[in-house]
């Protein structure tokens, strides 16, 4: 047996002498050239943050007053991007029933009146101006309560490292008396609120409670440019 | 009187044959080599074909494991004396690199069918370039030929350095009269 | 007695001796002569031959060495296109053509948002198991499938004749389902070509 694997080990060894004893080549050229494929991105950021979802609040809502809240869009990535707004959930809670509300009717504990008044406008801010001016885009212009809930397929061009103002601005309280008595949450207000009428004689005075405002949750969705 | 007729005979050979040597030997060695000697006896070989025996035109391209490539050259008594190839030498122009990767083979072929080839050289071309000495086995005599068969080809081993090297090479072949055995050069 | 036999052998004597002195002449004169220089014919004739030996040069693209590479970047889903080469034998013998691909890299390049809101995570890339390659010389298939199994793609064997081109084809996709994990993913390869001869 072990001659048999001594025989078998020589043979092999006489073999690759064999094979590998001398040079054998043949004329030939070769070539090699590299290849890199590299995928872009997309990627969205609002107000420099890179969280999925951004919320924000206001507080301080009065009658008569115009505030705005300016969201910065960004296009971190490498490829141009379509914006859109693709989810709306609209939160809205009341603190408590102040007594105006009592007396306009509001019975209700659970929910705010706030977005039966508040009168958004949405708008892409191109010149950066924070006011509505030629070129900027209102894609929103009504109550809370109807943003649609699927958003807005707004396809607006993002370039990479570019980017644009997006801004929630509140705008002209929808005046409809008792409405308005039922959209308060007050310790102590100067309201009067007339039947058929309605003037809003003072501001709200926000004050102890923080009047919870509806918090509008926006889900951004940037999509790639079609075609 | 008979011992008188032999000497004389002798003598008179003797005479001839040391007035050709004397002959002879004042004479350079020329490649048509005619001596007058009265019966004008010449010595001379032609060779035949008498164009480039191998070209790329007519044979191709050379390359590593390529089969040979074999042609004939007769070598023709047209003198009046009896010669034997006794010597190859070659002369080289262009890219000479390329005669160290070739190999080159030269046969003479026997006279009749049944005759094995002689293998006079079997090498190198570029070490035809020293000049080889050869003993012919055949003493030609005059009107008849011997032919080489001379085949040449790249081994398997030569390298991509050869590629698109052109190499021009004069081979010559020196054939000699006494054609005897007796060991000397050309 | 000396009369005319005794003349004879005085004559033959005479004559013997002549022509021993003769001989012995000729034989000095002829050794003389003859040392050191043994005299002969010889006659030289010569053939030309001329060789050339082939060639076998590849040429990829316009330069030789091939400076042709593919070099694609912002790929999104959806994408697909192709980059050609000619591939060419300048030689003057015949070749037989091989191809294959090594160095084969997927890299992560990163985590964008995106990318990490999926849970990708770093070394490997997503990029080479979503990117299709079809990777063909003269229609011929050289390659066809995902850039991750590059390695195992190849062809041998495939003649290129003395003067003859042929089209190399890279023809890459990257399906429209494929969604943010391939963000900034980076993949790249070599290929080898090998021209032998035939």
């Amino acid at each position: 047996m072990n001659r048999k694997i001594l025989v078998g080990i020589l043979a092999i060894g006489l073999v690759a002498l064999a094979v590998g004893w001398g040079t054998y080549s043949q004329f030939s050229d070769t070539e090699t050239t590299e290849t890199i494929f590299s995928a872009g991105s997309l990627d969205l950021t609002i107000n420099d943050q890179n969280g999925q979802t951004v919320t924000f609040s206001w507080t301080n809502l009065r009658p008569g007053n115009q505030p705005k809240y300016k969201l910065t869009l960004k296009n971190i990535g490498t490829i141009r991007g379509n914006l859109s707004i693709s989810n709306i959930v609209v939160v809205s809670e009341e603190n408590g029933l102040t007594e105006p509300e009592i007396e306009a009717g509001d019975t209700s504990d659970d929910e705010g009146e706030l977005d039966d008044v508040l009168n958004l406008r949405l708008f892409l801010d191109y010149n950066g101006d924070g006011w509505i001016s030629q070129g900027d885009k209102v894609f929103f212009n009504g109550l809370v309560k109807n943003l649609p809930s699927t958003g807005f397929d707004l396809k607006e061009p993002i370039e990479p490292n570019g980017g644009v103002d997006f801004v929630v601005e509140l705008y002209d309280w929808w005046q409809h008396g008792n409405v308005d008595n039922q959209a308060q949450t007050h310790t102590k207000h100067n309201i009067h609120i007339q039947a058929g009428s309605s003037t809003i004689e003072n501001e709200f005075n926000v004050s102890a409670k923080t009047l919870q405002l509806p918090i509008l949750f926006l889900n951004f969705k940037m999509g790639k440019v079609e075609g | 009187m008979i011992k008188k007729k032999v000497i004389t005979l002798a003598l008179s050979t003797t005479l001839l044959l040391l007035i050709i040597n004397i002959l002879a030997s004042n004479q350079p060695p020329a490649s048509a080599c005619t001596i007058h000697l009265g019966k004008k006896i010449k010595f001379d070989m032609e060779i035949s074909p008498k164009v480039p025996l191998f070209h790329p035109d007519v044979d191709g391209y050379l390359y590593p494991g390529r089969p040979k490539i074999t042609k004939y050259l007769k070598l023709i008594n047209v003198g009046d004396l009896p010669f034997r190839i006794c010597r190859f030498n070659a002369s080289f122009s262009g890219e000479i690199y390329l005669a160290t990767g070739l190999q080159i083979e030269i046969l003479e072929l026997g006279k009749g069918r049944g005759e094995k080839p002689n293998l006079l050289y079997n090498g190198t071309l570029i070490d035809l370039g020293e000049g080889i000495n050869v003993y012919g086995k055949r003493a030609v005599p005059p009107k008849e030929s011997v032919t080489l068969q001379i085949s040449v080809w790249m081994p398997v081993t030569a390298g991509n350095e050869y590629q698109g090297l052109t190499v021009t090479a004069d081979i010559s072949i020196t054939v000699r009269f006494p054609p005897s055995h007796d060991g000397m050069k050309c | 007695m000396i009369g005319p036999q005794n003349e004879e052998k005085g004559e033959v004597v005479r004559m013997d001796k002549k022509i021993l002195v003769s001989l012995l002449i000729v034989g000095l004169v002829g050794f003389a002569l003859g040392w050191g220089t043994y005299s002969q014919f010889s006659d030289t004739e010569t053939t030309t031959t001329v060789f050339t030996a082939g060639s076998l040069n590849l040429k990829v693209g316009d330069d030789d060495p091939v400076k042709w590479k593919i070099e694609l970047s912002e790929l999104l889903p959806g994408c697909s296109g192709s980059q050609s080469v000619t591939i060419n034998n300048t030689g003057t013998i015949n070749g037989n053509l091989s191809i294959s691909f090594s160095d084969l890299i997927d890299k992560e390049n990163g985590l964008t948002e995106p990318e990490l809101a999926l849970g990708d995570t770093e070394p490997d890339g997503e990029l080479a198991e979503n990117l299709y390659l079809n990777i063909t010389i003269d229609g011929t298939v050289v390659y066809q499938g995902y850039a991750s199994g590059i390695l195992s793609g190849g062809i041998t064997n495939y003649p290129l004749n003395a003067g003859v081109s042929k089209t190399f084809k890279v023809e890459y996709s990257i399906d429209e389902s494929v969604g943010n994990i391939i963000q900034s993913d980076v993949v790249g390869f070599t290929i080898t070509f090998v021209l032998t001869q035939a």
